[in-house]
C-alpha cells in the first residue's frame, strides 16, 4: 500500500513530484470547461427580485457542497449571467484565492470565481479534493495589483495529478468518508451546545430534578424569572470574595521580557504566558470590558492553579460556605449580563454594578449538582471538539498522502464510489 | 335541546367525590378506567329511559313500549335489558362486582357495536386472591355516580370527554408518558378544529385518535357552523388507536355524540386500518392528529413500507415526527388539508447543520413543494405529559392562490393563562389565533408571513419564535427536544464513523 522502494520503477518524476506511472499530470483546461463568472447589473431590480437561481460569491464557499446561498437571481437575469451545471467545481480567484466548492445543482456565480464544468474523464469529487492540495500553486499564480487576481488564462494552466478514473473515485471516496465523519461530529457539537442551553434553562428553573418531578416543584416568580420556591435570590457580592485589587496589567513589551508557562488572562480567556503568577487557586474571571455578555455567551470563565490576570477581567471566588464557583460561572453564562454593563461604544461592567448582579441561590448540594451536570456536558463538548480536530488532521494527512500517491487505494475493493 | 345542567364546578366536585371512593385500592392514573365506563353505563341507561318514556307516550303505556322495544331494538339507540339498567344495578348490595360485570357483558351481547367497548373492565377482578375493588367500595361509587341524571336533556354529549379530561388532568399527571396517553387539551383541539374548518360531506381521519378528542371537536365545530340537521349535511369520521382501553373510550365518545364514525383498533404505522379495495391507503379530506412526540421506530418500518408513504425521506429512528406527518400526508386527498400537534423540534431540528440531516431534508421537501401553510407555536406547559410547548403544523395540498409560496407563522407562546398544574389557552386566545390563521393576517409580535425563500435562507427552520420574536423570549429548545436532536446527530455520526472505520481498516490504517 505504501510506497515500496522495490517498486520504485513503477513511479516516474513529474512536475508535481514522484507519481505512479499510470498517473498523468494535466492542466485544468484539459479536464473541463472553465468559466469565469459575472454579475448581472445590480441596477436592474427585476434581475434580483423573486430570485430563482442561487448566485454564488466567495464567502458562500464554506462547506464541501455549497450550501450557503446569500443571493439569488431571477429568471429574467439568467441570460445575463454565467451558470454551470450540477457537479461543477467553483474556485475563488480574486481576493481570497483558492477556496473550493462543489455545486449540487445549477448555479450562477460572480466574477471572483472560476468554475470548472468537468469532462467525463475526471471524477468531480476527485477534482474537488485535488484542488485543495493545489492552493499554494494557485496562489503563486496570482498577480498583485491591489487585490490578488488569478486570471482565467492562468487558471486553465493549473496542474493537477490525474490517476485513472477508478482510482480517482476511490481517493475521493476515502476523503469524503473522513469529511463526512467530521461534519457529523460538527453536528454533534452543535446539538450538544444546544442541549447545554436547554439544560441551563431547565436547571435554573426547576433545579436538578427529573422531568416528572419538575411539574411538582413549587416555583416562585422573582426578578430573575421563575425559580424553585426554596431558592433565594442574592447579590453577587453576598456570595463571593472580589480580588480585583490584586490584578496587574502587563503590556506586551513587559510580557515579552517575562516569557514563561503561567497563563496570562484577559477579558475572554488566556492571551499569553508569563514566568510569574499573582493568583493560585480556583477563581471565576468575569469580563470587565471587551467581553461578550449576552445570554449564553461566555461572559465568564474558570481558572485553576497559578496564573496572572490583567485589568480587563474581574476576578472573584465563591465564599465556600454558601456558594460554588462553577455554579456561579454557569449562571453568569446563562444570564444576560449585558443589561448590567454601561457605555455605548465600548461597554464596561463596573465593579459596583457587578456586585449587584442577581444570583439564584439554592442550597450548596444543589449548586454542586447543577454544576456537575453542566460540567459533564462541557466535557462532552471538549471531547467532541478534540475528535473533530483529530479528523481534520487525519483528513489533511490522507489528502496529502493520497494526492502524492504515497498511499495507494487503487487495489482496494471495499472502497466504493460515493 | 341539550342543556348543560352539569356546570364545570359541579362536574368536577362530582368526579372528585367518585375518585375519593376508590382511592386506595386503585392508583390515581387508573381512576378513569373505572369511573368512565360507569358514567357511560349511566348515560346509556338514562338515554334509554328517555327513549322509553317517549315511546310510552306514543304507544299509550309503558308496558306496550317495553314490549315493542323488546321485539325491535332498532327503536332505540341501544337496547338495555331490564337487569342491566342503572336502576337495577344501583339496588345491589352483595355480589355487586359480579353483577355489574355481567350487566355490561349483557349489554354488549344485545348491542354488538359495544363489544370490546363497554365490557372491557372486570369489576369483579382479583389480585392475589383479593378483590381489587370490594363490593362496599363499588356500592359507594355507584351511589355517587348515580347522583346526576345524564339523559339527552340533562347534559351535553361532551360529558364523557370533559370527565376524561378532568380525571386525566387531576390524577394522571406524570403517568402519561409511560402510559402512552397523549390527551390533547380541549382548547388545543378546538383551535385545530377551527383551523381545519370542516365542510359538509368531508371525511375526517385521525390516525392516532386516542379517546377521539380531536374528531369530536371537529364534529362539534361543524355542528356549531352548520347546525344539527343530519339529513342535510354530515361528516364521516375515521380513527385508529393502538391502546385497547383508549380505543374503547373513543368508541364510547362517538356513541354519546352520535357521530358517523369508524374507529379501528391497531398499530397505524405498521397496519393502517383504512384501505381501499386495492389495498392502498384510503384518502380523506381532512386529517388531524396529536401523535406521540419523538416516537421511536426501527428503520425497517420505513424501509419496508408497503404503502409508499415515506417518499420525502426516512425519518431518524428516534423521532417518528416526520414519519407521522408523511403518513398523514399520504392519507390526504388531492385537495386535502391536515393539522397536527407535535413537538417544536419537528420544525427546527437539523436546520443549520453542515452535513445532511434527514428531518431538515424532509422538511425542505415540504416547503419547496409549497405544502406547508402555517406553523403555530403554542405556550409552554399546556400538555399533560410534558411541560414542553408544542406546535401545530398545517399542511395544505391546495393552498389558496394568494397564499402560494408563503407560510404563516404564528407565535402564540404568550397567549396563555397560568394554571396549576397546567397552563391553558383562554377562549379569547383560541378565537384570536384562529382568526389570524383564517384571515391570513400579520400581527405585530404574534404572526408573520414568510416567503419560501426566507424559509430557505433560514435553512428550513420554521420555528415561529425565530421570525416572530417576543419580549425577553429566547430560542432555547425544550430539554426533551434538545436530547432528541443530540441523539439524532449521534446516530448519523455513528453511521459515518462506521463507514470510515471500514475504509481505514482496509487501508491497513486501523487495527
Amino acid at each position: 500500500m505504501e510506497l515500496d522502494l522495490n517498486q520504485k520503477e513503477e513511479y516516474k518524476e513529474t512536475e508535481l513530484g514522484l507519481l505512479p506511472k499510470d498517473w498523468e499530470v494535466v492542466r485544468l483546461g484539459d479536464v473541463g470547461n472553465i468559466i469565469t463568472g459575472n454579475t448581472p447589473s445590480k441596477k436592474v431590480k427585476e434581475y434580483w427580485e423573486h430570485g430563482e437561481l442561487d448566485f454564488i460569491k466567495p464567502p458562500d464557499l464554506q462547506n464541501r457542497v455549497i450550501s450557503t446561498f446569500s443571493e439569488k437571481i431571477s429568471n429574467k437575469a439568467i441570460d445575463k449571467a454565467r451558470t454551470v451545471k450540477e457537479g461543477s467545481i467553483l474556485v475563488s480567484c480574486i481576493g481570497i484565492i483558492g477556496r473550493v466548492g462543489f455545486a449540487s445543482h445549477r448555479v450562477a456565480f460572480n466574477q471572483q470565481i472560476n468554475a470548472i464544468e468537468p469532462n467525463n474523464n475526471i471524477y468531480p469529487w476527485f477534482l474537488f479534493y485535488t484542488l485543495q492540495t493545489q492552493q499554494r500553486q494557485i496562489e503563486n499564480l496570482a498577480s498583485y495589483t491591489t487585490v490578488p487576481i488569478v486570471s482565467k488564462a492562468k487558471f486553465i494552466d493549473v496542474k493537477i495529478p490525474f490517476p485513472p478514473l477508478s482510482e480517482q473515485k476511490k481517493i475521493a471516496s476515502v476523503l469524503s468518508a473522513v469529511q463526512e465523519a467530521k461534519e457529523k461530529t460538527e453536528d454533534v457539537i452543535k446539538a450538544t451546545k444546544d442541549l447545554k442551553k436547554s439544560m441551563m434553562k431547565y436547571l435554573f428553573t426547576y433545579g436538578p430534578v427529573s422531568l416528572e418531578e419538575a411539574e411538582k416543584v413549587p416555583l416562585k416568580e422573582t426578578e430573575i424569572g421563575l425559580i424553585p420556591e426554596e431558592w433565594d435570590v442574592v447579590r453577587l457580592e453576598d456570595v463571593v470574595e472580589i480580588h480585583d485589587k490584586k490584578r496587574i496589567p502587563l503590556n506586551s513589551t513587559e510580557r515579552s521580557k517575562m516569557k514563561g508557562n503561567y497563563p496570562y488572562c484577559g477579558a475572554n480567556g488566556i492571551i499569553d504566558y508569563v514566568n510569574d503568577y499573582i493568583f493560585d487557586g480556583e477563581f471565576v474571571l468575569l469580563a470587565e470590558d471587551g467581553g461578550f455578555w449576552r445570554k449564553f455567551e461566555n461572559s465568564a470563565y474558570l481558572m485553576k492553579g497559578k496564573f496572572w490576570v490583567n485589568n480587563h477581567a474581574h476576578i472573584i471566588r465563591a465564599i465556600e460556605s454558601n456558594s460554588v464557583n462553577r455554579f456561579l460561572l454557569y449562571w453568569l453564562i446563562f444570564d444576560d449580563i449585558e443589561k448590567y454593563t454601561s457605555g455605548t461604544t465600548r461597554k464596561k461592567l463596573n465593579q459596583n454594578v457587578m456586585k449587584n448582579i442577581l444570583i439564584p441561590l439554592p442550597p450548596l448540594p444543589i449548586q454542586q449538582k447543577i454544576a456537575s451536570i453542566l460540567s459533564a456536558i462541557d466535557q462532552k463538548i471538549e471531547a467532541e471538539e478534540n475528535k473533530k480536530k483529530a479528523l481534520e488532521d487525519l483528513f489533511k494527512s490522507l489528502l496529502h498522502n493520497l494526492m502524492t500517491a504515497k498511499i495507494r487505494v487503487n487495489n482496494l475493493e471495499k472502497i466504493l464510489d460515493e | 335541546m341539550a342543556q348543560n345542567n352539569l356546570d364545570t364546578k359541579t362536574l368536577e366536585n362530582w368526579l372528585w367525590e367518585a375518585a375519593c371512593k376508590i382511592r386506595g385500592p386503585i392508583d390515581a392514573p387508573k381512576y378513569k378506567d373505572y369511573i368512565l365506563p360507569l358514567i357511560f353505563l349511566k348515560r346509556l341507561s338514562d338515554v334509554f329511559e328517555d327513549e322509553l318514556n317517549e315511546l310510552s307516550e306514543k304507544f299509550g303505556s309503558f308496558e306496550t313500549a317495553e314490549d315493542f322495544i323488546k321485539s325491535d331494538h332498532q327503536l332505540v339507540r341501544f337496547y338495555l335489558p331490564p337487569e342491566a339498567r342503572w336502576s337495577e344495578v344501583a339496588k345491589k348490595t352483595t355480589n355487586v362486582g359480579e353483577y355489574l360485570t355481567d350487566a355490561v357483558r349483557t349489554i354488549a351481547r344485545y348491542n354488538p357495536k359495544l363489544q370490546g367497548v363497554i365490557d372491557i373492565v372486570d369489576f369483579n377482578a382479583t389480585a392475589g386472591g383479593q378483590r381489587i375493588i370490594s363490593d362496599d367500595v363499588l356500592v359507594a361509587l355507584i351511589d355517587v355516580l348515580g347522583r346526576h341524571r345524564l339523559g339527552l336533556k340533562d347534559v351535553d354529549p361532551d360529558i364523557l370527554g370533559r370527565a376524561y379530561e378532568y380525571l386525566l388532568r387531576k390524577f394522571a399527571e406524570g403517568s402519561g408518558q409511560s402510559a402512552g396517553e397523549f390527551y390533547t387539551p380541549g382548547e388545543v383541539a378546538i383551535l385545530m378544529s377551527k383551523i381545519l374548518d370542516p365542510k359538509p360531506g368531508d371525511e375526517v381521519y385521525d390516525p392516532c385518535c386516542g379517546s377521539g378528542g380531536l374528531l369530536i371537536k371537529t364534529h362539534l365545530r361543524f355542528k356549531e357552523k352548520y347546525g344539527d340537521d343530519r339529513t342535510k349535511y354530515s361528516l364521516k369520521f375515521y380513527g385508529q388507536e393502538i391502546l385497547h382501553s383508549t380505543y374503547a373510550m373513543a368508541k364510547m365518545n362517538i356513541f354519546i355524540h352520535v357521530m358517523e364514525a369508524q374507529i379501528a383498533l391497531g398499530d397505524t404505522m405498521n397496519r393502517p386500518a383504512f384501505l381501499t379495495d386495492e389495498g392502498s391507503l384510503k384518502k380523506f379530506d381532512l386529517v388531524t392528529a396529536n401523535p406521540m412526540w419523538n416516537q421511536t421506530f426501527a428503520q425497517s418500518v420505513y424501509e419496508n413500507d408497503p404503502y409508499n408513504r415515506f417518499v420525502f425521506g426516512y425519518p431518524p429512528s428516534n423521532s417518528a415526527d416526520w414519519g407521522w406527518i408523511q403518513h398523514m400526508f399520504a392519507s390526504l386527498k388531492n385537495d386535502g388539508k391536515m393539522a397536527l400537534v407535535i413537538d417544536t423540534g419537528a420544525v427546527s431540528r437539523g436546520s443549520g447543520n453542515v452535513g445532511k440531516n434527514r428531518e431538515r431534508d424532509i422538511r425542505k421537501e415540504f416547503v419547496e413543494k409549497d405544502l406547508v401553510e402555517s406553523v403555530l407555536l403554542l405556550p409552554e406547559n399546556l400538555f399533560y405529559n410534558t411541560s414542553a410547548p408544542g406546535v401545530i403544523i398545517v399542511i395544505n395540498k391546495s393552498k389558496p392562490a394568494q397564499r402560494q409560496d408563503q407560510i404563516l407563522l404564528i407565535n402564540a407562546s404568550k397567549l396563555y393563562e397560568k394554571g396549576r398544574p397546567k397552563n391553558f389557552l383562554p377562549d379569547e386566545s383560541v378565537e384570536r389565533i384562529a382568526e389570524i390563521y383564517l384571515n391570513w393576517k400579520e400581527e405585530e409580535g404574534i404572526s408573520k408571513i414568510i416567503s419560501k425563500e426566507e424559509a430557505a435562507k433560514n435553512d428550513y427552520n420554521l420555528s415561529p419564535s425565530r421570525y416572530v420574536a417576543q419580549n425577553g423570549e429566547d430560542e432555547t429548545l425544550p430539554l426533551e427536544d434538545a436530547v432528541v436532536q443530540l441523539k439524532e446527530a449521534e446516530e448519523e455520526r455513528k453511521e459515518a464513523d462506521e463507514k470510515l472505520e471500514i475504509i481505514l481498516k482496509e487501508m491497513g490504517l486501523w487495527n
